[in-house]
């Protein structure tokens, strides 16, 4: 981020999150600092602007590490396509915030309204209340909007949840359009997203182009995410993709190499002790239609 | 300045701990220094910070801290040796020497690891660990490793000497500096994460001293510790390497079958995440060692 972009940054969030600049600067530095660096007359150091930044980002609650972490967890989650985990870490989040005398935080509202659309639990039309919810933030927020700015993890969970609303009610093109222009901000913006979530966001896309029968797209999606988790060293987070891409290679006629995709990832998870999960794999491909892999696999001990 | 956080982070911990300011900043930064840290007058850079939080047996995880400006070009160039690239090593060494002064001890500690990693010869070798180790622990010994207070940086060059003297044929030398080493880190070490990461790069290596010199019992026995371990972290390479250890050791053994399993998971494992180079070298080796002892 350049110098005297940081002062405009600083404080379009500031005054999205309703801060006063003396909430802000208190003990990091002066108001009449942080008024010139708002201004790009003072460019701020590294530290002081981080320090601005996370101060805004956190609400600030940012000396809370407790809440951090287990925002961290759901949000990992919930990007992981995890529902049964992330509603139990949003129940611990909530006992948090009210023993800290706060019924809920914008991030915990925006995690459980992705909870309900992914678990089928919303009404007709949900989609206005998820744009209603992303609007406080993102005043002027459209989904053929180009996103060319920070996202706080709120304003992440929510564009996502109007994503996962439209693929729940099939309209993939949709949820695609709308996770690939969030996918290219967080590429290109600094943020708050572990690069778990990162890749938890490319298999979301990367499966909602197999929904729509977009095979090659789908391939390319893995193939990029392959990619990420090699340069970022999450090597486990590849064999999540496994499935989707053994799965392309087959239809886009690489039979081969859908084969050792497959029997890789099974020995990995044996590998891994997840017997459940190398089961789960050859279960799913089995029940797969026009996906009829013929291999024979080590037999899962029990 | 620096948010009143980290400030606090490193006072209560040490406090919690029961470390005093001069055990924990020895060898890396002065007392005076460190209180300044602690009351929130002055901010350290984010490596003195990093080893500070690892000393105090906690996960750096948790801050998003930013390198300072004159830190930017020296954590760069550290990032590219540790990819270990070998043919321009020597123009990053150079560079990397220009951003360090004669008081920076964590710099220079680094530099002398790279060197260390780089050269051929076993004894220089591990003369120059030694010489990066006494950069930050000046006293050291390792039969003394228990009293010290060790950060993640520190940890990996000890675990080289013992690999060292691995080569040079002191087995039990070796295996009792990763056997200390992992004591260390057992009893010193809060953050699950930090903990797993360095015992599970401790463990690998004292199962592969073990398969060297033909322990094979107690290698697989740490094997299957490591391995523990590595599936809670998710670390697919060292677990690849454990069971590729534990695989040789097993088929020594005469458990041929457990042993062709293993190898398969090595296979599977390290051909999952693209690990391409060490998935051909390992398999290579195993089907060496394990043709041996059918021939056998």
């Amino acid at each position: 981020m350049e110098i005297l972009n940081i002062g405009k940054v600083i404080q379009s969030e500031r005054i999205k999150k309703g801060l006063s600049q003396e909430d802000v600067s208190f003990g990091v530095c002066t108001t009449a600092t942080l008024s010139r660096i708002e201004r790009g007359v003072h460019a701020p150091n590294k530290d002081t602007a981080n320090a601005l930044l996370s101060k805004i980002n956190s609400g600030m609650e940012s000396s809370d590490n407790d809440i951090k972490s287990i925002e961290h967890e759901l949000m990992h989650s919930i990007l992981n396509n995890d529902y049964t985990n992330a509603q139990g870490h949003l129940f611990v989040l909530k006992e948090k915030l009210s023993y800290k005398g706060v019924a809920k935080s914008r991030f915990s509202d925006s995690c459980s309204m992705n909870i309900d659309v992914n678990t089928g639990n919303i009404v007709d039309k949900y989609d206005m209340n998820i744009l209603k919810a992303i609007k406080r933030t993102i005043v002027n927020y459209t989904e053929d909007m180009e996103l060319d700015f920070y996202l706080s993890k709120d304003e992440v969970i929510l564009i996502c949840t109007l994503a996962d609303y439209y693929a729940v009610m099939h309209n993939y093109s949709r949820a695609i359009s709308i996770l690939e222009k969030l996918i290219n901000c967080l590429k290109q913006n600094c943020t708050d997203i572990s690069d778990t979530d990162y890749s938890g966001l490319l298999y979301k896309l990367s499966s909602y182009y197999v929904l729509s029968n977009d095979f090659e797209q789908a391939y390319k999606i893995t193939n990029d995410a392959y990619e990420y988790c090699r340069m970022n060293t999450i090597h486990y987070e590849m064999l999540k993709f496994s499935y989707i891409k053994s799965l392309c290679e087959y239809r886009l006629g690489c039979i081969d190499k859908s084969k050792s995709t497959v029997t890789y990832a099974h020995y990995s998870y044996l590998a891994l002790g997840q017997n459940d999960d190398a089961l789960h794999l050859t279960e799913t491909i089995k029940s797969t239609p026009k996906f009829d892999l013929d291999i024979e696999l080590m037999e899962v001990e029990q | 300045m620096i948010g009143m956080e980290v400030a606090d982070y490193l006072r209560d911990k040490r406090i919690e701990r029961k470390i005093s300011q001069k055990e924990l900043c020895s060898g890396i930064c002065s007392v005076a220094q460190l209180s300044r840290y602690e009351n929130g007058q002055r901010s350290p850079g984010k490596l003195l910070f990093d080893t500070l939080v690892e000393r105090l047996g906690s996960s750096t995880e948790n801050f998003n801290i930013m390198y300072k400006d004159e830190e930017v070009e020296s954590y760069k160039l550290r990032t590219f040796m540790l990819q270990g690239n070998d043919k321009s090593i020597d123009i990053y060494i150079d560079r990397f020497e220009k951003t360090i002064d004669a008081s920076d001890n964590l710099g220079r500690q680094f530099l002398y690891m790279i060197n260390a990693n780089y050269c051929e010869d076993t004894v220089k070798r591990l003369d120059l660990y030694y010489k990066a180790i006494q950069m930050t622990v000046t006293d050291f010994d390792y039969e003394r490793i228990s009293e010290y207070l060790l950060s993640h940086n520190e940890i990996c060059i000890i675990n080289n000497i013992a690999l060292c003297y691995k080569l040079m044929g002191e087995s039990d030398r070796a295996i009792n500096i990763h056997t200390m080493l992992i004591s260390y880190i057992e009893r010193n070490i809060y953050d699950k994460h930090a903990k797993m990461k360095n015992l599970s790069l401790v463990i690998s290596d004292l199962v592969g001293t073990y398969v060297a010199f033909e322990k094979y019992i107690e290698a697989a026995y740490w094997a299957n510790k490591g391995i523990d371990i590595c599936q809670n972290s998710k670390d697919i390479e060292s677990l690849a390497i454990l069971y590729y250890y534990e695989c040789i050791a097993l088929s020594k053994l005469g458990q041929q079958k457990k042993a062709v399993k293993l190898a398969l998971y090595v296979q599977g494992l390290l051909k999952m995440s693209e690990h391409t180079k060490l998935c051909h070298k390992l398999i290579e080796e195993l089907e060496e060692q394990v043709n041996d002892l059918i021939l056998i």
